[in-house]
């Protein structure tokens, strides 16, 4: 696992962008630099939620993906993960959140009840989710 | 040879390297290639069935290809990105159960 740098600022904005989007999940990406051992994360870019059921599922499509990758780019940034919210919480990963990750990047997910917001990361073995601090 | 550009996270099973070339006349086989050359990607872009995995999105060129089977020039390059879904759900992990 590698070590996470998440500034208090976004973390706090996540929260935010949590509790605006009730009754929806919030969704959006997360950028910063993959250096050896540590995410740092430096920004956070908004999506719009393009899952059917936005109450209750998100989604990011690759095109949007695609585009704020090559918009960090420019700024020397990368994409290094993810976060959405949980509209009734809690702040943990789902099953259905293991589906599409990947180890190395890091995925926030906020519990829009509370305001909590934890960080996971993709075990190698694809199994579970494991912390990230 | 065709290159292939590698999300972030991935680099880490490439020692860093990205692009990387690959030989093949096709998508897949491109594909096949990489993670023949570098197998600690395999079970992150397919899965158990050898299939790729839905969330994996190859472009080739800027465009999003579907058909594997598509032909590749000398000079193709590819970018995988990935489609991120979830939600809401039973927890299947917490810290206190890993």
């Amino acid at each position: 696992m590698k070590q996470l740098e998440l500034p208090d600022h976004i973390m706090h904005a996540i929260a935010a962008e949590a509790a605006h989007a009730l009754p929806a999940e919030a969704c959006g990406v997360l950028l910063g630099s993959l250096q050896d051992d540590v995410i740092h994360i430096s920004a956070h870019r908004p999506v719009a939620n393009d899952a059917g059921d936005g109450a209750h599922e998100y989604a990011i499509p690759g095109d949007v993906v695609l585009g704020i990758q090559r918009a960090a780019e420019r700024e020397g940034l990368d994409v290094v993960g993810f976060y959405h919210s949980h509209p009734a919480g809690p702040a943990g990963p789902s099953a259905r959140d293991l589906a599409t990750a990947w180890p190395g990047y890091v995925y926030v997910i906020a519990d829009a009840r509370t305001g909590g917001v934890t960080a996971w990361q993709l075990r190698e073995d694809r199994h579970a989710f494991e912390p990230a601090d | 040879m065709a290159r292939i550009v590698l999300p972030a996270p991935l680099r880490d099973y490439t020692s860093g390297v990205s692009p990387v070339e690959v030989a093949g006349e096709t998508v897949a086989s491109a594909l096949a290639d990489l993670v023949t050359r570098y197998p600690r990607l395999r079970r992150h872009l397919f899965d158990d069935g050898g299939r790729l995995r839905g969330f994996v999105n190859v472009y080739v060129e800027d465009r999003d290809v579907r058909d594997l089977d598509e032909r590749l020039a000398e000079d193709s390059v590819l970018m995988i990105v990935p489609s991120v879904a979830g939600g809401a759900g039973r927890p299947v992990s917490s810290p206190f159960e890993s």
